[in-house]
């Protein structure tokens, strides 16, 4: 690998890391939720690091050409976040709906209770 | 014995207070609670100045998540029958008795108000494309739980003790109609049919609007597949 493409590969990972770093210190993602991202980051470094690593599981799995075979690992993985995402959303509205009708009730019964 | 309506109500401006006052002088003893789900028209107001027994969801959840906010106002305020009723004027007031008939002699755990039985074929049934739809949600619910159930999209139910507890904790709210029907019997409560007629609403419109569209019978027949797949959390059944 040329060292140009290194280097480029290197700034934009220290780029992402300082990015999840800044977003879980302003609370804006979950500590739990930015160390996938973490993972991620990690395994291009390496695979920048060490171009044997990321062509030696290439050949292993059968395919002729590495480029063909980190779109395939990369959609895999985009395809694992999404689910995970749309699990969170799942849990999320149905606490919204929980919260909602427990306040509701409370509020419906505060109500009540003051015209006693 | 304690009897509750719970009736859902949607932007129902036009129907609610005649709906709550048909049942009111039907039989007084009658118990109301309105869900109001996050109405954007008078529903709420009209509520509050005839001093009808109503909660106002803080946002909209839909048919679903206003039906059991129903079911756990009748927990809480330890009810024995729970009765569904549309607010906008399609349900008979006059058949609840009928209703809950199964319920109090304890033949039942769960009754629902039935246009397509015996006894029950004059009144209004809904468009004939509906009626399809309707055939093969019953059709689907026949084939995955062996369970014969004629108009599973109909609102107007009725639910003894265990049933309102169950619910208050396990209401499905995408597909709610058929999809309690199939939780229900797989749980092992006893349901029946009742026939009853009904009225074309007077006013509002279905939350089943999207009807035609093979989109939501698709994922109608899909949530009900999985739903019979799906284990039941039961926390409140003993």
């Amino acid at each position: 690998m040329p060292t140009k493409l290194k280097i480029e590969i290197s700034l934009f990972s220290i780029f992402m890391i300082s990015l999840i770093v800044q977003l879980v210190r302003k609370n804006l993602i979950n500590i739990k939720y930015s160390l996938l991202w973490m993972f991620a980051i990690l395994f291009i470094v390496i695979s920048a690091i060490i171009p044997s690593f990321l062509s030696g599981i290439s050949s292993l799995l059968g395919f002729e050409l590495m480029s063909n075979f980190i779109f395939t690992f990369m959609i895999a993985i985009l395809i694992f976040v999404m689910i995970s995402i749309t699990i969170i959303v799942s849990r999320q509205k149905e606490s919204i709906r929980l919260l909602t009708q427990e306040i509701s009730l409370l509020k419906a019964e505060v109500k009540r209770g003051n015209k006693k | 014995m304690k009897i509750l309506f719970i009736i859902p109500a949607y932007n129902e401006e036009a129907n609610i207070i005649k709906t709550v006052n048909t049942i009111k002088s039907f039989n007084n003893r009658y118990d109301v609670i309105v869900i109001n789900d996050g109405s954007e028209d008078h529903t709420s107001k009209l509520l509050k100045e005839h001093l009808i027994p109503h909660v106002d969801l803080v946002s909209n959840l839909g048919i679903g998540g206003a039906v059991q906010t129903g079911y756990k106002y009748a927990v809480e305020h330890n009810y024995d029958i729970a009765i569904q009723f549309d607010g906008d004027g399609q349900h008979n007031v006059e058949y609840v008795e009928n209703l809950i008939k199964p319920i109090i002699n304890n033949e039942a755990d769960f009754t629902i108000g039935s246009r397509f039985i015996d006894g029950s074929k004059n009144g209004f049934q809904s468009s004939k494309l509906r009626r399809i739809g309707i055939y093969f949600i019953a059709l689907t619910i026949r084939i995955l739980s062996h369970y014969t159930i004629n108009d599973p999209t109909s609102g107007f139910r009725a639910a003894n003790k265990k049933v309102i507890h169950f619910l208050a904790e396990n209401y499905p709210y995408e597909f709610p109609e058929p999809e309690s029907i199939m939780m229900l019997n797989k749980t092992g409560f006893r349901t029946k049919e009742i026939p009853v007629t009904m009225y074309e609403r007077d006013g509002g419109k279905s939350s089943i609007h999207t009807w035609i569209s093979a989109y939501y019978m698709i994922n109608v027949l899909f949530s009900l597949f999985i739903v019979s797949m799906r284990k039941i959390r039961d926390k409140e059944i003993n």
